[in-house]
């Protein structure tokens, strides 16, 4: 295990450079900790449910004991009130505490099994290094732009990238690879002002998407005959229903493809891992053509 | 049982000559064959031609016998010219599937390339994304082979690009694929080279089909 989990809790990112199997250990303790996380919201959730209904419980039975003239009855129930508001109190700091560790599932899922999906065609002893941001999407150094609402005046719109996932290694035929994901979001907010004349502050996040984006740099070698096969590349790319390929760029020693996954899908771990896997299989059904073709 | 299978891809007139464990299915569709059968991993070959069946025909063996089964009453298995539902085979008969021809070898006797006594090589291709050929001499204990029968299959994303490796005709990258002898690229200029005469070739044929095109304006 090469994980930090003290240091991995103050900034929510996982950044390594070693073995797949290792990466995979680290990922499982990340998500040991985000499952441990779960429970524990939820129980002090449940907790502060509970409290919740005692202050109610109290609260009516004072009043009762207090028309009725039981004073030291009605004294019992604030004071029973009383300790119930503080283990209201206590129970959402917690809940809220452990809920900072309430990680998003389908991150650190998604990144272990792209990390067993390329490893298989590695030499052994290779390293992957990985990148893995687990904080939240809208965190404020993930701001890049805020611009005014085009028709809500004094309304603003924000918006976050949040670059979640890089992960780079090197193939058995000596390809780099460099993929990347990054979900953006859109922050929508301001002041509203209701009939009555009060103001309430309005704020709605939606996420725009996730773009994946592949960079292989393959050895001139071996697949320099891919030239040929420009313009016809964009043919082999086959992506699942909803993702689009926004960007395809073949250079001369390297192959970009930028994929954009829309935002009902974004947060799947499945969607995700099957257009990461389908980007790969179609820069190697160029690639490996390209190999025969560069054979003299 | 392992036999050789030995046949000349008619699309690209390359020779395959695989060593394979029974059971072993044929046919054109590799889904459309069994992964399994009786716990025994199968081996499935696909042959690439519009008149093989999705899944053609199954060699397997029974009481120490190779039997060849036709799968498909509508597709026909010729076994050294003629046509049956099922038959036992020997080392050296011939099978005809579609428009493939097949020869039976039984390992021990099956044609040796160096003249000097072959060991068994696990021919299968292995690697996710740049296939490779597994190249042991003992399948146990291997995930790939027979060791486990009960592994699922390990490259199942594969089914996310059904057309993955195949460069035949109708699929993507066919053009080059066929024409591959007449590419030459050279590393040190950069420069991928359509031969001329090559290219010419492929012009007379273009002009064939236009001439044979009666309707054509």
């Amino acid at each position: 295990m090469t994980i930090n989990l003290d240091l991995f809790r103050q900034h929510l990112i996982y950044e390594t450079n070693t073995s797949a199997e290792m990466i995979c250990q680290d990922i499982k303790e990340i998500a040991n900790l985000d499952r441990e996380s779960e429970l524990q919201k939820q129980k002090y959730n449940r907790y502060a449910k509970y409290f919740g209904i005692a202050i109610g419980v109290c609260f009516l039975l004072f009043l009762v004991s207090g028309i009725f003239d039981f004073i030291p009855l009605a004294g019992i129930f604030m004071i029973a009130g009383f300790i119930s508001i503080i283990g209201l109190i206590w129970a959402l700091i917690q809940a809220s505490k452990h809920g900072k560790f309430d990680l998003a599932n389908y991150r650190h899922q998604v990144a272990s099994e792209i990390v067993k999906m390329v490893s298989r065609d590695m030499p052994l002893d290779a390293t992957i290094s990985v990148r893995l941001v687990l904080s939240l999407p809208t965190q404020k150094n993930k701001l890049v732009e805020t611009i005014p609402h085009p028709y809500q005046s004094g309304f603003k719109i924000d918006t976050f990238q949040d670059e979640w996932l890089k992960i780079r290694g090197t193939f058995t035929d000596n390809t780099d690879f460099y993929l990347t994901a990054t979900e953006t979001s859109q922050t929508k907010y301001g002041w509203k002002r209701s009939r009555s004349g009060k103001s309430k502050y309005k704020s709605k996040t939606k996420s725009k998407g996730t773009d994946l984006d592949l960079t292989m740099h393959y050895p001139v070698k071996k697949y320099g005959a891919i030239q040929a096969l420009r313009g016809d590349v964009v043919n082999a790319f086959k992506l699942p229903e909803k993702v689009v390929l926004k960007k395809l760029k073949q250079g001369e020693k390297n192959l970009n493809a930028i994929a954009h996954i829309p935002s009902e899908i974004a947060n799947d771990k499945f969607s995700i891992y099957q257009a990461v896997t389908m980007m790969f299989l179609s820069t190697y059904q160029v690639l490996n053509l390209a190999k025969v073709l560069s054979k003299k | 049982m392992q036999i050789q299978l030995v046949w000349t891809d008619i699309t690209t007139g390359k020779q395959f000559n695989p060593t394979l464990e029974t059971p072993i299915t044929l046919g054109k569709n590799f889904q459309g064959m069994p992964a399994e059968m009786s716990g025994k991993r199968v081996s499935r070959i696909v042959l690439s031609d519009p008149t093989v069946a999705g899944y053609h025909a199954l060699i397997d063996e029974s009481q120490g016998e190779l039997l060849v089964i036709n799968q498909n009453p509508n597709a026909t298995t010729l076994i050294n010219g003629v046509s049956l539902p099922s038959s036992t085979i020997v080392d050296g008969d011939r099978l005809q599937i579609g428009a493939f021809e097949i020869q039976v070898f039984l390992t021990a006797t099956a044609p040796q390339n160096s003249g000097n006594t072959t060991q068994w090589k696990c021919d299968r291709n292995l690697g996710f994304l740049i296939p490779k050929p597994c190249g042991r001499t003992d399948p146990t204990g291997c995930p790939h082979c027979h060791g486990n029968p009960n592994q699922p299959d390990v490259y199942y994303e594969r089914s996310y690009y059904p057309d993955y490796g195949n460069y035949n005709r109708g699929y993507w990258g066919h053009n080059y694929y066929s024409q591959r002898d007449y590419y030459s690229y050279n590393s040190n200029t950069g420069n991928v080279d359509f031969t001329e005469a090559d290219a010419n070739s492929v012009a007379m044929e273009n002009d064939t089909d236009y001439e044979l095109d009666m309707g054509a304006s």
